[in-house]
């Protein structure tokens, strides 16, 4: 019912149309997921550490982006209780290679401009340290106004709900 | 009348769509860099080399961009800047096999 009412709603209003889908791509969140060692990977695990490293070769930045992620990650593992003492204890090794804070202003005024990005890759490590899967998660913000901001602390926690969701649905 | 608005809607969307550069990033290190032999190394900088001419041939004058800047003008920035960020991926693996390589094979072969 919900769907059929917006979809009415682009259909009477036919420039909406590009509109809606350019609303929908300019907020993505990509990822991929290399299982290393399947036997391992869907044993019941769970992460009992995350190391973070910050690889962006931006150390001037005035956010401390390690510890967002850490944070991010650890929360996220807590809230998907993802982290029980009775199963095999994993560690995650998570290395943030990009990021970019953006401007919700600049992508109001230009759309494209002032985009916020986030890129990190991850490697799942059994309890003698092999590696068991390799993970690749970014999330692009390029387009929006008034609503995208705050979405430079945001984009952490985003990436941090598709890195644990992805190990998840992949067992 | 008003089914050509719709027709030239749905065409728009689907050219919005498939005028976009896709998220191609590679990851920069994998878990066996270290465990490849000189031979998969060097493979893999061939075809690294080849992965970053594709992602920098997506950037500049591309027909897509001179399409983009026809209709939706904004497109060009988001490609170039998704360009940019595939071949800055592929470069820093290019660099890291580098390293692996000048350590493991250079004087050795």
């Amino acid at each position: 019912m919900y769907w059929k009412g917006i979809t009415s709603f682009l259909y009477k209003k036919g420039w909406l149309i590009p509109a809606f889908f350019l609303f929908l791509t300019s907020c993505a969140t990509n990822s991929s997921n290399e299982v290393i060692n399947k036997t391992a990977f869907n044993q019941n695990f769970s992460i009992e550490k995350v190391v973070v490293n910050d690889l962006t070769n931006n150390p001037m930045g005035s956010i401390d982006i390690q510890n967002r992620m850490q944070i991010s990650i650890e929360n996220e593992i807590t809230s998907r209780q993802f982290n029980k003492q009775d199963n095999l204890q994993y560690s995650l090794i998570v290395n943030i290679r990009q990021y970019e804070e953006g401007s919700a202003f600049l992508r109001w005024v230009i759309p494209g401009m002032g985009e916020t990005f986030l890129n990190i890759e991850t490697i799942l490590l059994d309890e003698n340290n092999n590696p068991v899967s390799q993970l690749r998660t970014s999330r692009t913000i390029q387009g929006g106004g008034g609503y995208t901001a705050g979405a430079w602390k945001r984009v952490f926690d985003s990436v941090a709900k598709r890195l644990i969701s992805d190990i998840l649905t992949a067992k | 009348m008003m089914n050509k608005k719709y027709a030239l809607a749905a065409f728009f969307s689907l050219f919005m769509f498939s005028g976009c550069v896709s998220d191609q990033q590679v990851m920069v290190a994998q878990y066996d860099d270290e465990s490849k032999n000189c031979e998969q190394l060097k493979y893999e900088l061939n075809s690294l080399g080849a992965k970053f001419e594709d992602a920098k041939d997506d950037s500049g004058l591309t027909g897509k961009n001179v399409a983009l800047g026809i209709f939706f003008w904004p497109g060009i920035i988001v490609n170039e800047n998704q360009s940019k960020k595939n071949a800055s991926s592929v470069n820093d693996r290019i660099a890291h096999i580098n390293k692996i390589y000048s350590n493991k094979c250079i004087g050795k072969e």
